[in-house]
């Protein structure tokens, strides 16, 4: 046995997007514990609730995280309107799916980009991100913006999407398969690759589910969990579609579940353009929030779960947002365990952390 | 397993142009609901200062007794909401980013007077603000969403009267109506014409010039009362129904806190 060493890991490490700190602790090189520790950048919005108006927090609500901005308005919006039992139009649903099921796309590639960055293959991250402007850039398009769209509000969508606009989306996306395919099978074929993948942090499906595991990170160990079928929001019933599992738990399952959404996320985007109903995008929202309400969404990263409670003033009691970062660090401290300190900063990035969301 | 897979990649990429730009010399491409930054239309502009409250960033300052309506454009998130609750949909939501710069900006506009544009011949108040006194209901709504309170609405005595001086006649509280009884036809008269048009009188205010202190502009004053309660030494007095405005001057530091409280900006410190 050797001697145990400690090292300190973060906040500050060129693999982290964000801060969170490891002591690792060490013998040669075998890591034996890890101890996480977060709260680098707590920013307390959901306080912030008690100072601005239900409709306004939206925005607010929208920038806990730049990568699934998106989903969190979305999150939001739905506990509000469920706590209000408002119905929103069925286009504006539809809307909604289309708009996160690109935002997947775009954290997807953006994710492989940083994992082939973590293992040091930086001409795959540069091509990675190269792939996931066109997405941006159609975000843009129809939303205004490239990381924060502000489309979602309580009782609908601010921005709609004509048909040609509808067809250029799937055009476009079905135009990036090829190059997003070129791309994967790098991941998925390259013996290097497949050398710093394969066999590395394996989580079993007994151990995801005692850690309580979820998104990506529980799908490649097995666990057939995806809110998109278990919560009824949006339309995702009507779009007949089964979650992307892997078996093996490795890194390289994670990293082909999330291939594969990819691939999943365009054929949703296909589906729902093709089904779009003709009709209003938002109802008009009136009196202020009585009640309480949660809602779970699936994200890029995984589960995220929302809720709003209101006493029928225009401010919120209370608004908790539980983010999938928080519910996959435990598993990355298991994993961690026993792995190679060289192959650290790959398992912390196959969590798909994003700190911000998870201390908002 | 392959080797070097991502070679095709590569060799393809090596014949193509670069996926970046030349940024600043090749121009970024602006799409149409690009969310760059706010401008606006001065001409039509009624200085309600419906934006600046509705700002969830508090980027937007109107001062109505200045005429000016200034935006923070560090501050501003580009979320659009003013342009969508601007009345006279005189704010636009330009699709260019601002100029990079080194400093934090606030950029002012100077807000023009607008002409009057009839007279009307109306004996109804406020820049021709009506209401149907015969289905009206008096339940306050109008009231509550004036921006500039200028409304006041009594239930229990039947009153409804519009102060014509603080009418920008926004149409806020026409839209805000449920019985549909309030119409904003007899033309645009703005607050400041308003004013001008009475004569330059000259402000009436809590204590002459020259002395130092806390002064409150009693002519614009519309006792709120907010200055009171934001005053950390508990020094003012408020009475809305005497109109009276009080200041112990004693209890008074000068911290200027209600300054900024006011909505009238009728506060100064001397």
């Amino acid at each position: 046995m050797g001697k145990r060493t400690i090292i300190p890991f973060g906040p500050q490490h060129p693999v982290l997007p964000e801060p969170i700190h490891l002591d690792l602790v060490i013998e040669d090189e075998t890591v034996v514990e890890a101890i996480p520790s977060i709260g680098f950048i707590h920013r307390g919005l959901e306080k912030l609730v008690e100072k601005k108006e239900y409709t306004e927090m939206v925005y607010v609500i929208e920038r806990i995280c730049g990568i699934c901005s998106f989903g969190h308005g979305w999150g939001y919006c739905a506990a509000v309107e469920g706590a209000m039992d408002v119905k929103i139009p069925e286009r504006a649903e539809y809307l909604r799916t289309i708009w996160h099921e690109m935002s997947r796309i775009h954290s997807h590639l953006l994710w492989l980009g940083l994992l082939a960055d973590a293992f040091g293959f930086e001409s795959l991250f540069m091509h990675c991100w190269r792939v996931r402007e066109t997405v941006l850039d159609l975000l843009e398009k129809t939303t205004g913006g490239r990381v924060i769209f502000s489309v979602c509000k309580v009782g609908g969508v601010r921005k709609d999407i004509d048909n040609e606009t509808m067809k250029e989306i799937v055009d476009t996306l079905n135009g990036l398969k090829k190059e997003i395919k070129e791309l994967t099978d790098v991941f998925l074929e390259d013996r290097s690759v497949k050398n710093r993948l394969c066999g590395v942090g394996v989580l079993s499906k007994e151990e995801a589910i005692e850690l309580g595991t979820v998104g990506p990170m529980a799908r490649a160990s097995g666990l057939r969990q995806d809110m998109r079928l278990e919560d009824s929001h949006g339309i995702y019933e009507q779009l007949d579609f089964e979650p992307v599992i892997a078996e093996e738990g490795d890194s390289y399952a994670r990293c082909k579940v999330r291939i594969g959404e990819i691939f999943q996320s365009i054929e949703l985007i296909e589906k729902a353009a093709f089904k779009i109903p003709d009709g209003p995008i938002s109802v008009e929202v009136k009196g202020n929030v009585e009640g309480e309400c949660v809602t779970r969404l699936e994200q890029p990263r995984g589960e995220a779960y929302y809720y709003a409670k209101g006493a029928g003033t225009k401010f919120l009691e209370r608004m908790r947002v539980r983010t999938p970062t928080n519910q996959n660090i435990p598993a990355l401290v298991k994993t961690l365990q026993g792995c190679d300190l060289a192959d650290v900063p790959m398992l912390v990035l196959t969590i798909d952390p994003c700190i911000s969301c998870t201390e908002r | 397993m392959a080797t070097f897979k991502i070679g095709k990649v590569v060799l393809k990429s090596l014949f193509k142009k670069p996926a970046t730009l030349m940024y600043p010399v090749v121009p970024r491409q602006w799409q149409e609901r690009t969310r760059g930054h706010i401008g606006i239309d001065e001409s039509s502009c009624i200085v309600c200062g419906i934006c600046a409250k509705k700002c969830p960033a508090n980027a937007i300052t109107v001062n109505r007794n200045k005429r000016t309506w200034s935006i923070e454009r560090m501050q501003c998130i580009q979320c659009n909401c003013c342009v969508e609750v601007c009345p006279k949909t005189c704010l636009t939501m330009e699709n260019q980013y601002t100029e990079p710069g080194g400093e934090k900006v606030v950029d002012t506009f100077e807000i023009p007077k607008q002409e009057k544009v009839a007279d009307g011949g109306k004996d109804s108040a406020g820049g021709g603000l009506t209401c149907n006194l015969e289905d009206c209901v008096y339940c306050g709504l109008c009231a509550k969403n004036c921006p500039c309170d200028a409304l006041t609405v009594d239930r229990k005595e039947k009153v409804w009267k519009v102060d014509e001086s603080a009418c920008v006649s926004c149409g806020a509280c026409v839209e805000k109506c449920p019985k549909k009884c309030l119409s904003l036809d007899g033309g645009e008269v703005p607050a400041a014409d308003k004013k001008q048009a009475d004569g330059a009188t000259e402000p009436a205010y809590s204590r002459p010039e020259g002395e130092d202190g806390l002064r409150c502009k009693l002519s614009d004053c519309i006792y709120c009362g907010l200055c009171a309660k934001t005053c950390p030494c508990d020094a003012l007095e408020i009475d809305r129904k005497a109109k009276t405005w009080k200041l112990n001057e004693d209890a008074c530091v000068n911290c200027g806190a209600c300054v900024n409280a006011c909505p009238k900006e009728c506060l100064e410190l001397v």
